[in-house]
């Protein structure tokens, strides 16, 4: 026995003890291969995966080094079959190489001919390869590139990618470092990016992902297809790359559902993209509009599906994933993986809160209790409309007005789920009101007066969920949200958590009702949320200041 | 050592020689031969006679390495090499009583020359080299230090489990597939490493099978309970001495037999009769590895093989799965880490179970009394638990993860489970900041005191029956009534009254006492009961150690007797004709050795005795066969129709 931080479950979860003084650099020698789950205040749970083992080895990693660290931090033994089944997983990683042969083109090849035996009989790759070249070696069809590596990982046999990839068409990008800087983490996931070739870079919101974008492309200096969430998303990509980088308006395009511009730069929304007229996709030729030498996918958690088939088509090109989490709710980290890359970079959330990047949040739970006419009707309502009279309870609304009273000075969020009850609330505090319907000029002019501080109180729906920066944002109060997702919840705090002037701590209210699937939900968010490290507190409405 | 190599001294027999060797001798003899003990033999002819018979010598070649082998093959059947054989190999074979001193030199017993085969082809006088690896001595003992942690508090998990719902016990005895497979995934190991555990606690009488409601199942037993309450070190040599001492193979579960049929974890059969010894094999040659020197991961298991057939040239096939489960169970045990003995397993192979739980409670982590609570309403105990407190953590909250440390979680079932076995929240507050070595989270605080708000809010009870009446002055009137007390009768609503007494007993009381009733719907009743933890008998069964210390005494007696029988023959005068069957073996086999003729007497077909003079070559299955004189040639007679054999005179 030793006395280190960390112990070895026999689930393949990794505890590590935050508060031991070797914490640090044990925590520096698992991050490699282990994907942190949960980091609640005391002890950390860190994840062995196959996945994960494999993005270790596609940075560099080996199994030895996985094995020592283990060995070396570890407080008690660590299981044998463990470390059997580490050094076997990673030894999977790269026996299979995907390269171009001179004569033949893109070709697979292996070091070791069982396996390649073996997954040449596999069914569903059989269609994708061609000629069998020698004993190690078989021609593969070249549009089957990601479609190949994809089936592979199933295997289990992951494919390690050096067929390289193409220059694309030059364009000359630099950063413009004028009165900022990068910082040392932004500059470390572009430069980890573009040694790797294709990968994602996983950092938390408000950590500057689109500045990580702009200096890939200061590296690539060639034209870039940059595809994001939604509208307002772009706009806002577009007037960061002018802030921070050598370009100019008019070399970069918008192509959404309002404008169709393909420029040197050009950044798209999914949605667009994945528009069916017919049966088709008629926006597809984007992709293959310019020789694009770079491919920006920002909040790659969210990547729809059909983009996944698109991206399958465009190996041969630079892909640069941009993520505050690997973790999908669909669970296709796997593809994400295969046909973008392996985790290139990444920062637990609360390491570079401690840099001083991001605000630190206070997070509040206030419960409501129902009076017992309101409960009367909850029990008796039919399931489905049950969280809808819960979450919309006109009791939440007294305790809006009491938060954004005592917050009067501070820039305030409300954020709710249902329209009825956000034009409610926006009537009760004389706020202006931004919903789906809104027309996104009308949007763009209100987010900009909240940012210059001309309005200080706004409802939102949740379109602003997604990748809207609002810096200035002190508050948000939340009175519903659809069901308790992760994924939602942390774009919700993302919004609080962008920088802010001399280490102001950012609230982050949520008003639930007591006893109802309302506070069901919300036991996930507080779960979330408290396995992130943040300070959680319930209180009763009451109670409340 | 008065060995057989010493030419000086000379015996007419082996029973004259077993006669003058000292007791030290004879109880290293018995115990390499342990079935000539059983029962104890009368004195040393019998002792040389059932040290003669076929079975018996069968199963001493058996233990004899390569080059033992070959050396009494030399003495056997080759002139020109018998006096090449080394002197240690000589003593060794003296020592086992195959080989005896006779006055033409070492002579092997008659029956050892036809059980011994054709001779080995290629005779190696030294044992194969093993394949090693150095590996550091601390790195091997804390692997193994592991795995002991991880095999005892797997099979208190798996037990415990059992306890609350046992799996069926098989027609044909064993577990069933499906529950092995539970079993594997609640232990979060393969199913080969779950079979292990089930087999080696039921071989340490920790898990039987029982029928407490009618079906069979398997369930722990009552020294399971015993068991828990040891220290995990001694927990640990229990499992691990019921290993090396079962001719189980758990190795075997899984495996599809002969007729297809798969073989189920506990089922009977799965046993083969060299398996203990095999494992004292692997064992004892690792044992001789130097510190630092462990068997090498890949190349190891194969060169111990090869070492295990030198040493036991004789044995089926079968051995060398033997050698490689030994290997691989041993390390799953925490018996072996990573190839080498570490200090326990090495104790606990030299028979010395308590120094071996010393060794190891040495290095096992000591228990901690606290947790680190956290917000998210998880609860980590960096390292084992005391019992007690592990105990009553496992009543307020869920367990998550486990391992070196264990993960539970809070929510509000788990809390409200604690509120039904008589916690209150008060009680929860407290232990949590008893338990917590960092200030109780906010929002744990909050969950116990939100869940004990609503807890009990509904109530529940027994009632035979109810009486409701919308006039409330009616049931008022009724239980100030005299004569209703045995009734059970009571008011938990201003118009209702349960009662305790039967439907139909209550109706006729009730019109006796004048009131008009009827019967309202079907009456129900509602039983509560928790699942009774359930306990099977302990099978009999000598505890480990016992045994062993048994054994020794066993041993001991043995050659006491034997020692008192030869004092008795020689204290009586010579009598030269023996009589019973059994002397009469004993005078057989001790011709064939010494080559020497006899007169034997004779029931022939005819019921005619008659006295024959024979010079006997092998006894076996109750035939003697003997060069008869008055025939000149090979005669075979029946053992049971000899009623004499005595000393042929004359004849030198």
């Amino acid at each position: 026995m030793t006395d280190g931080p960390l112990i070895v479950q026999s689930d393949k979860t990794l505890l590590l003890e935050v508060d031991h003084p070797r914490a640090a650099a044990c925590r520096l020698a698992i991050a490699p291969f282990a994907e942190l789950e949960r980091s609640p205040e005391h002890v950390h749970t860190y994840r062995l995966t196959p996945l994960g083992l494999w993005n270790a080895r596609a940075a560099g990693h080996d199994a030895e080094q996985v094995v020592d660290a283990l060995l070396e931090h570890s407080r008690y033994p660590v299981p044998h079959a463990l470390l059997v089944d580490v050094a076997e997983t990673m030894s999977r990683y790269g026996r299979l190489r995907l390269h171009k042969h001179p004569a033949h083109g893109l070709v697979l090849s292996s070091t070791d001919r069982p396996v390649l035996e073996e997954v040449l009989r596999a069914k569903r790759i059989k269609g994708m390869l061609g000629e069998r070249i020698d004993d190690d070696t078989v021609a593969v069809h070249p549009s089957e590139r990601g479609n190949l590596k994809q089936a592979l990982l199933k295997l289990g046999w992951p494919a390690e990618d050096w067929a390289g990839h193409v220059d694309g068409e030059a364009h000359p990008i630099d950063l413009d470092e004028d009165g900022w800087q990068l910082r040392s983490y932004q500059r470390e996931a572009a430069e980890a990016f573009w040694h790797g070739g294709s990968g994602v870079v996983v950092l938390p919101c408000g950590a500057g992902k689109t500045i990580v974008g702009a200096a890939a492309m200061g590296r690539a200096r060639a034209t870039t297809l940059i595809l994001v969430t939604n509208t307002v998303s772009a706009r806002q990509w577009k007037d960061e790359l002018v802030r921070r980088t050598s370009l100019t308006p008019a070399e970069i395009g918008e192509y959404s559902g309002a404008v169709k511009e393909i420029r040197p730069v050009t950044i798209a929304t999914y949605q667009v993209l994945t528009t069916k007229r017919k049966g088709v996709h008629p926006h597809l030729e984007l992709l293959d509009a310019r020789d694009w030498g770079l491919i920006v996918y920002d909040e790659v958690h969210l990547l729809p599906a059909p983009i996944f088939r698109m991206t399958a088509d465009l190996q041969a090109r630079r892909r640069l994933g941009l993520t505050a989490t690997l973790v999908r709710e669909d669970g296709r980290e796997g593809d994400v993986f295969s046909l973008i890359g392996p985790k290139r970079y990444d920062a637990p959330w609360k390491d570079i809160e401690a840099q001083g990047w991001i605000a630190p949040a206070d997070c509040v739970e206030v419960r409501v209790s129902l009076p017992s006419a309101e409960r009367l009707a909850y029990a008796t309502a039919e399931p489905e409309e049950r969280y809808r009279l819960a979450a919309c309870t006109p009791h939440k609304t007294d305790v809006v007005r009491r938060l954004v009273k005592t917050h009067v000075d501070q820039p305030t969020l409300v954020i709710g789920q249902y329209i009825d009850q956000l034009d409610e609330l926006a009537a009760e505090l004389d706020a202006p009101v931004i919903k789906g319907d809104t027309p996104v000029k009308e949007r763009q002019r209100l987010f900009d007066a909240f940012r210059s501080g001309e309005v200080g109180l706004l409802v939102v729906s949740k379109v602003a969920n997604f990748s809207i920066d609002l810096p200035s944002a002190e508050v948000a109060i939340q009175v519903s949200g659809s069901f308790g997702s992760r994924q939602e919840e942390a774009q919700r705090l993302g919004r609080l958590l962008r920088p802010k002037a001399e280490g102001k701590t950012a609230h982050f209210y949520t008003i639930v009702s007591r006893d109802t699937v309302d506070a069901d939900f919300a036991q996930n968010r507080q779960r979330f949320l408290a396995e992130q490290g943040y300070a959680y507190r319930i209180v009763d409405a009451d109670d409340l200041a | 050592m008065c060995g057989v190599g010493e030419a000086s001294t000379t015996y007419r027999s082996l029973a004259e020689q077993l006669r003058g060797w000292p007791e030290g001798r004879l109880v290293a003899l018995l115990r390499a031969r342990p079935d000539l003990a059983t029962p104890a033999p009368s004195d040393s002819s019998a002792l040389a006679s059932r040290a003669a018979t076929r079975a018996s010598v069968l199963r001493a070649l058996d233990l004899l390495t390569q080059a033992e082998l070959a050396g009494l093959h030399a003495l056997a059947h080759d002139a020109e090499t018998r006096g090449d054989v080394p002197a240690a190999t000589v003593d060794r074979l003296g020592a086992l009583a195959l080989v005896w001193s006779a006055p033409g030199g070492p002579r092997p017993l008659s029956v050892v020359a036809d059980l011994l085969g054709p001779p080995p082809s290629t005779p190696t006088d030294s044992p194969p080299p093993l394949a090693t690896v150095e590996q550091p001595e601390d790195r091997t003992t804390r692997t193994a230090v592991g795995a002991a942690f991880d095999v005892v508090r797997r099979v208190e998990v798996l037990l415990d489990e059992w306890g609350r719902t046992p799996p069926g016990a098989l027609r044909s005895g064993g577990l069933g597939v499906r529950d092995l497979r539970a079993a594997a995934r609640l232990l979060q190991v393969e199913e080969p490493v779950a079979a292990l555990l089930v087999e080696v606690a039921a071989e340490a009488g920790l898990l039987a099978v029982a029928s407490p409601t009618g079906a069979e199942v398997w369930l722990p037993t009552g020294a399971y309970d015993e068991w828990c309450r040891l220290d995990p070190a001694h927990r640990w040599v229990e499992l691990a001495t019921a290993w090396l001492r079962t001719a189980r193979l758990p190795g075997l579960v899984g495996s599809k037999d002969a007729s297809g049929r798969t073989a189920n974890a506990l089922a009977p059969g799965l046993v083969d009769s060299h398996a203990v010894d095999s494992r004292a094999l692997v064992l004892g040659t690792l044992a001789e590895l130097p510190a630092g020197l462990a068997l090498a991961s890949g190349t190891g298991v194969p060169s111990l093989v090869a070492r295990a057939s030198w040493l036991r040239p004789r044995r089926p096939a079968t051995q060398e799965r033997l050698v490689g489960w030994a290997v691989s169970e041993a390390t799953e045990l925490g018996v072996l880490g990573l190839g080498a003995l570490p200090e326990a397993g090495r104790l606990l192979v030299a028979g010395e179970p308590a120094a071996a739980a010393a060794a190891l409670a040495a290095l096992l982590p000591a228990p901690l009394d606290h947790v680190l609570v956290q917000a998210d309403l998880t609860a980590v105990a960096p390292g084992p638990l005391l019992p007690d407190l592990a105990a009553r953590l496992h009543q307020v909250a869920d367990v998550e993860s486990r391992g070196g440390a264990t993960v539970f979680r809070f929510s509000s079932a788990s809390v409200r489970r604690a509120l039904d076995v008589g916690w209150s929240a008060a009680d929860l507050h407290e232990f949590l900041a008893s338990v917590s070595r960092t200030p109780v989270p906010q929002p744990l605080s909050y969950l116990v005191d939100d869940t004990a708000r609503t807890h009990g809010t509904l109530r529940l009870g027994w009632a035979e029956a109810f009486l409701r009446c919308a006039d409330e002055s009616v049931l008022t009137a009724l239980l100030s009534h005299r004569g209703v007390e045995h009734l059970g009768l009571r008011l938990i609503a201003p118009t209702v009254v349960v009662s305790t007494t039967p439907v139909d007993e209550l109706l006729t009381a009730l019109r006796e006492l004048g009131a008009a009733p009827v019967v309202e719907g079907p009456d129900g009743t509602v039983h509560l009961a928790a699942a009774p933890v359930r306990r099977a008998r302990t099978p009999r069964r000598a505890a480990p150690g016992r045994d062993a210390a048994r054994d020794a005494a066993a041993v001991t007696a043995a050659a006491a007797s034997i020692r008192a029988g030869d004092r008795a023959a020689a204290n009586r005068p010579p009598q030269l004709v023996a009589s019973t069957p059994a002397d009469a073996l004993a005078a057989l086999r001790q011709a064939i050795e010494a080559g020497t003729t006899v007169v034997v007497g004779y029931v022939d077909n005819h019921g005619v005795t008659s006295e024959r003079v024979i010079e006997p070559r092998t006894v076996d299955g109750g035939q003697v066969t003997a060069y008869d004189h008055r025939v000149q040639d090979l005669r075979g007679l029946a053992v049971h129709r000899i009623t004499s054999v005595r000393p042929a005179s004359g004849r030198s």
